[in-house]
Formats: C-alpha cells, structure tokens, sequence
C-alpha cells in the first residue's frame, strides 16, 4: 500500500527480468539431455561436458537477451541438433565401445549430420536479406555449438568435418534463396 | 516515463515478450493506470492498491510467456482478474479467522457474497459491452452460447461467431479497458 511509482516501477522491472531468466532457464534446461545424451554415449566426455556447457550457456544467453538473440536461437537449435545426435547414436549402437572400428564412421556420421544440420539451416534461419545478419549469425553460432557436442567426440577433425558440411549443405539453398 | 496508449499495447507487449527492453516504461505506463482502475472497481480501496500491484508484478513476470497472437489487454486483464479473486478470498480467510479467534462460529456467507457481487458485475459489464454490438452479431454470440446454430452452413457460422467475438472483443476494450 502507497509505494511510491519509482519504487513499484523497478520493482515491475526486476520482475521482468527474472520473469526473462526463468523462462531461459527453463528453455535451456529442456535442452540439457541432449548434452547428457551425447556425454553417454560419447568417449571424450570432458570435451563433451565443456561443448555441452557451452552450447547451453549460449542457448540461455539468447533467450535472455531476446531480439535478434532469440529468433536466430530456435533455428540454430533445430539445424544443430542433427550433427549432435548423428555422431552420439553412431557412438551408441557401435557394439565395440570406443574402438579405432566405431571411429571409422565418426567422420561419415559428423559428415552426414553437417550437412542436414547446414541443411535445415539454410531453410530454417532468418534470412539476412530481411531480418538483418545478427539472427543468421547467432543461428549459426548455435547450430555449430549444437554440432560441436556431438563431433568433438572424434576431436578438431571432426568439428572441421561438421563445419564443412555445414557449408555446403547450407551455401547452395542460400546461394538459391539469394539469402 | 513515457507515455502510450492502450491501441499500442498489443505492438508493445509483443516487443516486451521478445526482450526489447525499450517497450518497458510505455507498457508500464499504459497498464498500471488500467490495473488500479479495474482493482478500485472490485475492491476496497485497502484492497485495490495491492491486488493492482501483484497484477502488475504477474503480468512483468509472465511478459516472456505472452503470446502475441493473443491480445494483450484481454492476458493482461485476465491476470489482474486473477488477482481480484484472490484478494477477495484472503479477505474471506481474514474474516473466517478472525471470527473463529474471537470464538463466533458465524456464517462465512461474506466472501461467497463478494464473489457473487464481483460476477454480477461482470455479468453487467458483458451485458453492456454486448449492447454496443449490432442486433446480427448478439444474435450470432447468442445462439453459439445456447450450442445452437443459425441456419446457414457450419463454416459459415463459424465465420459469423468469430468476427462477433472480434467485435465484442473491441468493444470491450474501449469500454472497460480505459482508465
């Protein structure tokens, strides 16, 4: 009763704010099993666990930043979680645990993910034309986070792989969309 | 703090719930005009400034939440409904205890009352909303409420039903949604 406008004002402001980090928050937590899915079944579980907290830690900052941050996130989200699952479920159903046999198909799977990852993105992303280049660019950045937890588990050569494919599965669709 | 109206809210909040944080002091200053409106309506002055305030805080903490398909005076005022009713039942409990302290085991006939009081007034408030609409569209609001149906094809109908509820939408904006 009787608080001043200046005190009920920042009052409203800070509950939006907190309002904003429950709901990052709660967003990035829904995506926390893929992380725990990938250090599962992956062998390098400390790249994993660093990737993993990477890509939610970026995944929060979207959704709390909002703007272009947020509508460039869910695209992103989308196009990367190919390229982490492709080479975790590859890590999975190889019978001979972290063998140099299961590593022969980590590039194909860091390949195959990449390129329907770069796929879906160059569908699903803001395009730079008419939204600007920041949404694209964190969609990017999200999806290639996204990829890095699950491609890290075959090392730099695998995020090279995933980075390649990437591109060209995203280039000609943009190159055609006239981005 | 700067200032807006109410047709801008819709624009605003949409900007707010995506995290543009400029959209905060006009949504402010559109809302909490209507807010403490609506509570004094329903409320005892003790009463109305704090049910006005938690509906404010509701409303910053849920900004995130809002869909902006959805119009935003009606989500608003929804919360600030929300929060009537609960001022209304923790001063039933206030009463009840209060009588129970003093050893009177009297009727807590005076909540129940109040709701009743709070929603004959909404009864009155619809009913002179839906006056303002043309003879066609009550009639199409009136059949829909009985489950009955016009006789004219289904789509049709439902056609009719929803540019009416736009209407009365509208029309409720203007009339209650004003300080």
């Amino acid at each position: 009763m009787g608080v001043p406008e200046s005190v009920l004002a920042d009052r409203a402001r800070r509950a939006y704010e907190g309002g904003h980090l429950v709901s990052a928050g709660r967003r990035a937590l829904l995506l926390a099993p893929l992380p725990v899915l990938a250090l599962g079944c992956g062998c390098q579980p400390r790249t994993t666990v660093i990737a993993g907290a990477l890509f939610l830690a970026a995944v929060f900052f979207c959704y709390w930043r909002g703007g272009e941050f947020r509508r460039g996130a869910g695209p992103g989200i989308a196009a990367g979680i190919v390229p982490l699952l492709a080479p975790s479920l590859c890590q999975a159903a190889c019978t001979h645990g972290c063998s140099p046999q299961m590593m022969t198909w980590m590039p194909l799977a860091c390949g195959a993910g990449g390129l329907a990852g770069g796929l879906l993105l160059a569908f699903l992303a803001p395009r730079p034309a008419l939204e600007g280049v920041r949404p694209f660019l964190v969609a990017c950045v999200i999806a290639s986070l996204a990829g890095a937890v699950g491609c890290l588990a075959y090392g730099a050569t695998g995020l090279v792989i995933m980075a390649a494919a990437f591109s060209i599965g995203a280039l000609p669709v943009l190159a055609m969309k006239k981005a | 703090m700067e200032d807006g109206s109410l047709a801008d809210l819709q624009g605003l909040m949409a900007r707010l719930a995506d995290g543009d944080r400029s959209a905060f002091p006009p949504v402010y200053a559109i809302l909490w005009p209507v807010l403490r409106s609506l509570t004094a309506r329903h409320l005892p002055a003790a009463d109305a400034e704090d049910a006005a305030q938690e509906a404010l805080l509701r409303i910053f903490r849920r900004a995130a939440e809002f869909d902006a398909r959805r119009s935003a005076l009606a989500w608003a005022l929804g919360i600030a409904r929300w929060e009537i009713r609960t001022a209304h039942r923790r001063r039933q409990r206030r009463r009840e205890d209060a009588l129970a302290a003093g050893g009177d085991a009297g009727p807590a006939a005076d909540g129940n009352m109040e709701d009743a009081l709070l929603e004959r007034d909404m009864v009155r408030m619809m009913e002179e909303t839906m006056g303002a609409l043309s003879p066609v569209d009550r009639e199409t609001l009136d059949l829909f409420r009985s489950g009955e149906r016009a006789a004219v094809a289904a789509a049709t109908f439902r056609k009719r039903v929803e540019r009416a509820l736009a209407r009365l939408r509208a029309a409720w904006e203007v009339r209650h949604g004003r300080s």
